[in-house]
């Protein structure tokens, strides 16, 4: 999927007239590494695709980074719960790489709901697609050792070992850097691209 | 909110939506289950969301003879294994209700045939599924980030009714600790104070 529009039609088939108006609104830009596309403290106010790139989500807790999520080419990325809130994130999301992106603001969005109502369903199976995927990691965190975790990510998504740094690895585990290396050397290998 | 119908009233709160919702109503089964019943049972596909407006449930894994509780679910609250009920694939959890309790149901088919019919619905439905979404990654956020300590700490603060309503080793399984760590967050909490809640 190299387009916003692409995840929308997924859900919209035989529709092109709503896939038309929804295009209108979608804006590209381009975003430079280290640039943030959210700062914490500021409402979420565009959900986010990514067709080039990567960036990450995290908190800061007591001056201590803790990495929520990484995006890669054909994710959505936004503060989703600020954005359906419109209340101030306590996320930062700041560019891995230089990015080209495409945004769908808030406000157009609501405007779609009301024009074709429709895109309720899109965003509906859109979300339930999110939803699955969070609890999914939600079980891995309440049940899974660091290990396991680990071993989960090297099989689910290699791509991060070779496109993110290893401490941001290492937080989005929920492990310290030093943990991670001990739990590599208990494992026995590196990952691809090691 | 005592019924499934106010719930979903909510979400599309416009004049035009009463017609809709006597529609959706007709769809909605109220059933009694008694205690220990099931209401989900693993390797079966969630075909039904219900909403508990009396008693409460538990829904669990059974992970090499291992049980963990991920949810407890109260008065007001919808149940059901929203990832099998989303996808359509067997489940690997189980709903339980802890006490006799009384469930309003909607079938996988007369949603989807809801969802079709009518345009208000899609947008309860998306509205729906965005606060579900919200209340998972709060807690997604806080088992991977927070100490047993603090989710000990935020559960006391933001669902106090568990300690009153659900067996402790329950309690311990649902915060990823056991019973033992359990008593021994609480010990050190009453020696030494509250953590910081970042």
């Amino acid at each position: 999927m190299n387009h916003f529009i692409e995840v929308i039609a997924q859900f919209i088939q035989g529709e092109e007239a709503v896939l038309e108006t929804v295009k209108t609104f979608i804006k590209p830009r381009s975003v430079k590494k280290n640039d943030f596309l959210l700062q914490a403290g500021s409402i979420c106010k565009k959900a986010t695709f990514v067709n080039k790139g990567s960036c990450y989500m995290y908190r800061d807790v007591d001056g201590k980074e803790e990495v929520i999520e990484f995006y890669f080419e054909g994710m959505l990325n936004s503060d989703y719960v600020s954005f359906i809130r419109q209340e101030p994130s306590t996320q930062y999301i700041r560019a891995l790489e230089d990015m080209e992106i495409e945004d769908l603001s808030y406000d157009d969005l609501e405007y779609l709901y009301a024009k074709v109502p429709s895109i309720n369903r899109a965003v509906r199976m859109i979300t339930e697609g999110l939803y699955c995927g969070i609890t999914k990691r939600m079980l891995s965190y309440q049940n899974d050792s660091p290990e396991v975790r680990y071993q989960k990510l090297v099989d689910q998504r290699p791509v991060l070992f070779q496109r993110v740094p290893q401490y941001l690895v290492a937080s989005f585990l929920g492990v310290t850097a030093v943990g991670l290396s001990k739990i590599r050397k208990r494992i026995g290998h590196a990952p691809a691209g090691h | 909110m005592n019924h499934f119908i106010e719930l979903i009233g909510r979400c599309i709160p416009g004049p035009g939506s009463k017609a809709v919702l006597e529609e959706v109503k007709s769809f909605i089964k109220e059933r009694g289950l008694f205690r220990n019943d099931f209401l989900l049972q693993a390797d079966t596909v969630c075909k039904k969301i219900s909403f508990v407006s009396k008693g409460a449930c538990i829904k669990y894994r059974n992970r090499d003879g291992k049980e963990e509780v991920t949810e407890f679910y109260l008065e007001g609250m919808l149940t059901g294994d929203y990832v099998s009920f989303i996808k359509q694939e067997p489940s690997e959890h189980y709903i339980r209700a802890l006490e006799d309790s009384v469930v309003e149901e909607i079938s996988y088919t007369d949603l989807n045939y809801l969802y079709s019919m009518y345009p208000l619905m899609e947008q309860a439905g998306r509205i729906l599924s965005q606060q579900t979404y919200c209340k998972v990654i709060t807690r997604m956020l806080s088992y991977q980030n927070d100490s047993p300590e603090i989710r000990y700490q935020k559960l006391v603060e933001e669902r106090s009714i568990l300690f009153q309503r659900v067996p402790q080793y329950l309690i311990a399984s649902f915060l990823g600790v056991t019973p033992v760590g359990l008593s021994k967050i609480r010990k050190r909490l009453q020696d030494n104070g509250p953590a910081k809640i970042g």
